[in-house]
């Protein structure tokens, strides 16, 4: 897997096992750490406690080979000890990674349990249903962790645009934090992203984008990122990519979140006979696009005024 | 292996997501600026309710503003001269609105509207260093509306009062890998009213302007934008004080101009951390201002053939033998024999009165080419270094009486280091050499420290010079007369001379040398929350600047002081805030407190020793907004200017447009003139009705 920051910005990471300070990498302020922790706990299910099946689970990955998959696997590995055994026979669930995988492995004749990895909204929707022996961890970030970003790295902003399209990994209605205006614009059809940014951009302080494989893909980086930019409204999310592309940070999940995410899907399937309904990950790290966020002079704040603020968001 | 996933390369997408916002193309950001620098974008232009680009330079702190002379707006960051326009650069996209040949900036003429605006920058303080000769006390730089971010068509009418009447039409389209746009603004009104002494002549104004702009990306790492325009100006000028001594005026005096300008620039992306930008423009610039008189009789005071003697071959030689004193020639020519003889000549020519018109004419023509290399070379280091060429031609039969060109070569390198996280320094330079002024190099070094996120303190020194412009260096001031009665057509022998001049010649020694500054600064910037009185933007800063070799007198034909004696010191405090208490109101606050010594009295003219803004903007909800400003300026010209206006207005979509109106209000608080005795408003408050349709 390529490294979606190379060169370009940061990549921090919660601690997460105590003072697991080694994981994290240096960030220049306090408040990081801080952050952090924070959007830990603005997430979903916490992590399994290990108390879970002697014999592990078996579990077969779709697809069973490529970059993608063997890094995802090595994590599995790390964190799930002795609780998962990666197999390609008799497995006991299938891990699909992706959209694609997901729709195959639900497709086969007699498919076991499947969990989803990083799985569209519009593909949840459509696959996950009751009697589904299946459940996804969702691609994407919540709103309220991209917000907490955003107001990190800039309280000044009030008006904050976020856009959503028929893909999008949210949902209008969108309710922000006091004292944050979210104007919500939808794009439908998404060939109107262009009219649409040029006709809102200048009303906003922030654009915020949530997971939308259509809207925000790699065809339209340079329309958002450039119209953006030249009328000077940072941008926030949707993910790595963007990032790396030049959107200023996003909350976003790596392997080690994913692989976290999925034991914490296998021990409760484990547990209970049913798997939880479909969320985000739950575990996120920040990506920070040291570069653009300098040239928008865009700082983490001091850790103590961060922790208070983000105690009082939702 | 920690790196997060882009959640595409789980499926078969069309490939990673190219990487847009690189280390190259972005720019500084103002904490690591080596200046004090001000942003006024759409929605502070939109506040503050002004109508001409001028007005929103009063958000400013240290800018003196005012329309000092008539209908001509004048503009200057820590404001000397009153008239004077030299002494600041204004860029409009990048191009000097400089005008080489007469050293000044014609606002009225810049061919843009508020509307094509994204963004003013406003460097405060010598900028010679980044931008070379002129910019002297500071640097406005106008960016305008990139086309690919404008979205249909507008139509815009305005009328108020003072025969406020403008209209404007904009279009634009996008089109595969590019877009344009293209705006028409006609502005007219009647300026300072024109019945209330001592002003006799109207000032009305007449702008109409055409700006465009077209960018095509051919290709993934290259960009091309054209831009292109021009202005016509029509304005109503007051009767010159000097020639209405000598004769009546017969028609108003209008200055009609005509400027164009286009320009490409190619922008190249070489990596992530290299970028190449060449930039091409030429300008052009036509204006003339008629003098329309019949001349006054030196001996009866009234209209008559006599008054040709002002124009006779005689009185220019017995001017230039007073040593080019007007009034020891006007009081000792009776007494001189040729001149004697010219007066009988012209009275025994039939007695019709010598009435013609003379021209006030200047032509001026700008070629320039520049190479700019931005380089990233690591985390902490960048360099943006390039060369220009620059070819300035003036023309004026009145003001040089011929051709007057300018050359010059120019090198230039910014180098900002950051040896440390928290501290950014600047070190930068700019040589250049004219055909004029000779080679001259400006420095400055600034260094930023940021001692907390958010609040950043730099320290600066920097050197500006302003080179005298053609007229300064080589006018040659001869005043033709045209169009006179049949009976005077044989000018060799009633006249002495054809053509025949003024007898009023003054011609500039070309000795003089560039004005020069040196500033040091000390300032703040921050830009933080406060708790929950919610976020805040404030910039301090303290300076010391001193000019020297400044050409501080009067350079027009009736007097022409072509020295560099002046000198002027100021020092003084100036402050910036902008602060959003909530997420619909933004308050901006600014104000400055400056000492200027001097012994010209002409440089403190434009010197207000206290000045403050407040603007209040507040989102109403429901497409309705509010703004109010209030601004003061203690004393232009020992008449201290202070105005508050008001606005209202209300955005909303109708029919598949959006319709926007708004209207406005200025009241003067005092019944002060506007820096000279002439320049009253007949009614204090002005008003005006703003209709737009966006489509």
């Amino acid at each position: 897997m390529k490294d979606a920051t190379a060169r370009t910005g940061r990549r921090s990471r919660r601690p997460r096992h105590g003072p697991t300070a080694a994981l994290l990498r240096p960030a220049r302020w306090l408040a990081v750490p801080v952050l952090l922790a924070v959007l830990g706990a603005l997430t979903g299910p916490a992590a399994a406690d290990p108390t879970g099946p002697v014999e592990p689970v078996s579990v077969r990955l779709r697809p069973a080979t490529g970059p993608v998959s063997e890094a995802l696997a090595a994590r599995l590995r790390v964190h799930g000890g002795d609780r998962i055994r990666l197999t390609e026979q008799r497995a006991d669930v299938t891990l699909a990674l992706g959209d694609a995988a997901f729709r195959a492995a639900l497709a086969a004749p007699g498919h076991g349990a499947v969990l989803g990895l990083g799985i569209g909204a519009t593909r949840v929707l459509e696959l996950v249903g009751p009697g589904c022996r299946c459940s996804a961890v969702r691609a994407g970030v919540p709103l309220a962790a991209q917000l907490a970003v955003l107001r990190e790295l800039m309280p000044g902003a009030r008006r904050v645009g976020v856009m959503l399209g028929p893909d999008s990994a949210w949902r209008a209605p969108l309710a922000g934090p006091v004292g944050l205006l979210l104007d919500v614009v939808e794009v439908d059809p998404p060939q109107r992203l262009g009219p649409l940014l040029r006709r809102h951009l200048p009303d906003w302080d922030a654009l915020l984008l949530p997971e939308d494989p259509v809207l925000f893909g790699p065809g339209t980086a340079r329309l958002v990122l450039l119209t953006s930019y030249r009328q000077r409204v940072p941008v926030f999310g949707p993910g790595a990519d963007y990032v790396h592309a030049g959107s200023v940070a996003s909350a976003a999940p790596d392997n080690d979140d994913l692989a976290r995410a999925a034991l914490d899907w296998l021990g409760q399937w484990r547990a209970t006979g049913q798997w939880p309904a479909p969320d985000f990950a739950g575990h996120y790290g920040l990506e920070i696009n040291d570069y653009v966020a300098r040239a928008y002079d865009l700082k983490v704040g001091p850790g103590g005024r961060l922790e208070r603020r983000l105690e009082i968001d939702p | 292996m920690s790196a997060a996933p882009a959640w595409g390369q789980f499926d078969d997408t069309p490939g990673p997501v190219p990487r847009v916002l690189t280390p190259a193309r972005l720019d500084q950001p103002i904490s690591e600026v080596p200046a004090s620098v001000t942003v006024i974008d759409r929605e502070l232009i939109l506040a503050s309710g002004a109508r001409e680009l001028y007005e929103v330079m009063r958000l400013v702190p240290g800018m003196s503003v005012a329309k000092t002379d008539g209908n001509l707006p004048s503009v200057a960051y820590h404001g000397t001269q009153a008239r004077d326009q030299r002494r600041m650069l204004v860029l409009l996209d990048g191009r000097s609105v400089y005008q080489p040949g007469f050293a000044r900036v014609n606002w009225n003429a810049i061919p843009v509207a508020l509307e094509d605006v994204e963004r003013i920058e406003v460097t405060r303080g010598p900028a010679s260093a980044a931008y070379g000769a002129n910019a002297f006390t500071g640097v406005i730089n106008i960016i305008t509306r990139d086309p690919r971010d404008v979205e249909g068509q507008q139509a815009r009418l305005r009328a108020g009062n003072n025969g406020i009447r403008d209209a404007r039409v904009a279009a634009s389209h996008q089109f595969d890998g590019g877009a344009w746009r293209l705006s028409v603004n006609d502005l007219r009104d009647d300026g300072y009213d024109a019945d209330i002494p001592p002003l006799d002549t109207g000032d009305r104004k007449h702008v109409t302007s055409v700006n465009g702009r077209a960018v095509w990306e051919p290709g993934a790492r290259d960009t091309l934008t054209l831009h292109a325009g021009g202005s016509r100006t029509r304005l109503d000028r007051p009767y010159e004080s000097g020639l209405q001594e000598l004769g009546e005026y017969t028609d108003e005096s209008v200055e009609r101009a005509d400027r164009l300008f286009v320009g490409l620039d190619w922008q190249r992306q070489f990596s992530s951390r290299h970028q190449l930008k060449v930039s091409f423009y030429a300008q052009h610039n036509d204006e003339d201002t008629n003098l329309d008189l019949c001349y006054f009789d030196p001996l009866t005071g009234n209209t008559g053939p006599g008054g040709g003697l002002f124009y006779s071959k005689e009185l220019r030689d017995h001017f230039l033998a007073n040593g080019g004193d007007i009034g020891q020639t006007l009081a000792t020519a009776a007494a001189d024999p040729a001149v004697q003889n010219r007066y009988a000549v012209l009275l025994a020519n039939g007695g019709e009165p010598f009435c013609g018109t003379a021209w006030l004419d200047v032509s001026e023509t700008r070629y320039d080419l520049e190479i700019q290399d931005t380089l990233q070379f690591s985390e902490w280091a960048r360099l943006v270094a390039g060369v220009n060429v620059r070819h300035d031609r003036g023309e004026s039969q009145a003001f040089v009486s011929g051709t007057a060109e300018n050359v010059s070569r120019r090198l230039f390198a910014n180098l900002a280091l950051r040896p440390l996280p928290p501290v950014t320094v600047n070190l930068g330079g700019f040589w250049e050499y004219d055909d004029i002024s000779g080679e001259h190099f400006s420095p400055r070094a600034g260094v930023n420290w940021e001692v907390l996120p958010g609040h950043t303190l730099r320290a600066i020194y920097a050197r500006a010079l302003r080179t005298p412009d053609i007229y300064e260096d080589q006018a040659n001031i001869n005043l033709a007369i045209h169009d006179l009665p049949a009976s005077y057509a044989d000018r060799e022998a009633l006249l002495g001379w054809s053509p025949a001049y003024f007898f009023v010649n003054q011609q500039s020694p070309g000795t003089l040398k560039p004005e020069r500054i040196r500033s040091r600064e000390l300032g703040y910037y921050g830009r933080f929350t406060a708790g929950a009185l919610g976020a805040v933007e404030l910039d301090l800063r303290y300076f010391q600047e001193e000019l020297w070799d400044l050409v501080s007198g009067a350079l027009n034909p009736f007097n022409f002081e072509p020295t560099n004696d002046g000198e002027v010191r100021h020092r003084g405090t100036e402050a910036q805030l902008s602060w959003r208490p909530a997420v619909r109101h933004l308050l901006r606050l600014t104000g400055a407190h400056i000492h200027t010594d001097t012994e010209q009295g002409a440089e403190q003219r434009f010197a207000a020793r206290d000045s403050a803004g407040a603007l209040w903007y507040w989102r109403l909800g429901g497409g309705w907004w509010w703004s109010t400003a209030y601004h003061l300026a203690r004393d232009y010209n020992d008449y201290p200017f202070e105005r508050i206006d008001a606005q209202l207005g209300r955005r909303q979509r109708l029919a598949g447009t959006e319709l926007e109106w708004r209207l406005l209000l200025q009241h003067p608080l005092n019944d002060e003139p506007v820096v000279f005795e002439e320049n009253r408003y007949q009614d204090d408050p002005r008003y005006w009705l703003t209709v737009t349709v966006n489509f």
